[in-house]
């Protein structure tokens, strides 16, 4: 038998240490419905892109990791997060680009996309 | 015979020159003369790019450059058909799927309408002493392919880049050589091998031939 519960003994006072406030629009996953506030554990990673000519793009993946049990209805692609800077760490507003399945231990990893004006202009 | 002062030797390559008169055209035209387009790039993979540096184009000499000799062995100038491989690469930012593949695909094609100029294989001498003649010309393209790269799903912006490859052809290249010293006669002596006639006298002759 387990000697945790991954939910309640190890996410929780995790996320209650290191989530931060994260604002849900659910565009998608519960469209005409008002944005609603929750927490998340907010991370990003460098990535390369390997473009023409063996070209690099430098990007970055945006993660946001959940725990189902705070959501009645969990975000889906194309829902808006919106992260406000929080302790001094910068956020931003991003859109939920998908979803990964529940870890087995009650967490979501989703990954995000900045949202921002497109380049060139339109 | 040529001299040096007959023809122009460039400090670069026809398929450098080539490359960079295609991308002096594309700069002139929409999407790529747009204001918030960053600097043009000519070689794709000195530095990674950076996201202050999108939206961008960059036209490179990809590999291999390819020079298939003509002609036989050990007879005349040294001469080539080369063959290169020009890469277009085109990258934006858009968060809207259907509209980043629209802007890619006007990118493409504002590339390719080069093709409509009649003198699009063709551009005036870079140097005198030759300004009238055109400089360097493209043969022909024998093969265009053409893919959007939408990246990786879960990178966080919306990046995107047309790639398109041009193998030109770029026809004959020459290497014609180089005479610094005019021909100007020639002094000849025949004389018939010893020992059929050791006291028969060698017949010489020198012919001054004018040449301007």
């Amino acid at each position: 038998m387990a000697q945790y519960n991954f939910v309640d003994g190890v996410y929780d006072p995790v996320f209650t240490a290191f989530a931060r406030p994260i604002t849900v629009t659910p565009l998608v996953s519960q469209p005409g419905q008002p944005a609603y506030t929750s927490r998340g554990y907010y991370n990003m990673l460098p990535l390369d892109i390997i473009g023409e000519g063996m070209s690099v793009l430098s990007e970055h993946k945006v993660e946001l990791d959940i725990r189902a049990i705070e959501f009645t209805v969990l975000p889906k692609q194309g829902d808006q997060i919106d992260i406000p800077v929080h302790q001094k760490a910068p956020g931003g507003t991003f859109l939920v680009n998908d979803v990964s399945p529940d870890n087995g231990q009650g967490m979501h990893t989703m990954t995000l996309r900045t949202l921002e004006a497109p380049r060139p202009t339109p | 015979m040529k001299t040096i002062t007959d023809f122009t030797i460039y400090a670069n390559s026809p398929s450098w020159r080539m490359r960079n008169a295609i991308l002096d055209r594309l700069k002139l035209i929409p999407p790529f003369n747009g204001p918030d387009m960053k600097p043009f790039r000519l070689v794709p993979n000195m530095e990674p790019v950076q996201d202050e540096q999108i939206p961008f184009l960059g036209v490179y000499l990809l590999p291999d450059e390819e020079l298939t000799g003509l002609g036989r062995n050990n007879q005349g100038d040294p001469q080539f058909d080369t063959e290169v491989v020009l890469g277009f690469s085109y990258v934006i930012l858009n968060n809207h799927t259907p509209e980043i593949e629209q802007m890619l695909d006007v990118g493409y094609h504002s590339i390719m309408k080069l093709l409509h100029q009649p003198g699009w294989h063709e551009w005036p001498a870079v140097n005198p002493p030759l300004p009238t003649k055109p400089e360097a010309m493209i043969e022909g393209i024998t093969k265009v392919s053409r893919r959007n790269n939408y990246g990786n799903t879960s990178k966080g912006k919306a990046i995107a880049e047309m790639q398109m490859e041009w193998h030109v052809s770029m026809g004959r290249t020459f290497y014609q050589a180089i005479v610094l010293d005019d021909f100007g006669g020639v002094d000849f002596t025949v004389i018939y091998p010893q020992p059929l006639d050791a006291n028969r006298q060698p017949i010489r002759a020198q012919w001054n031939v004018p040449t301007s």
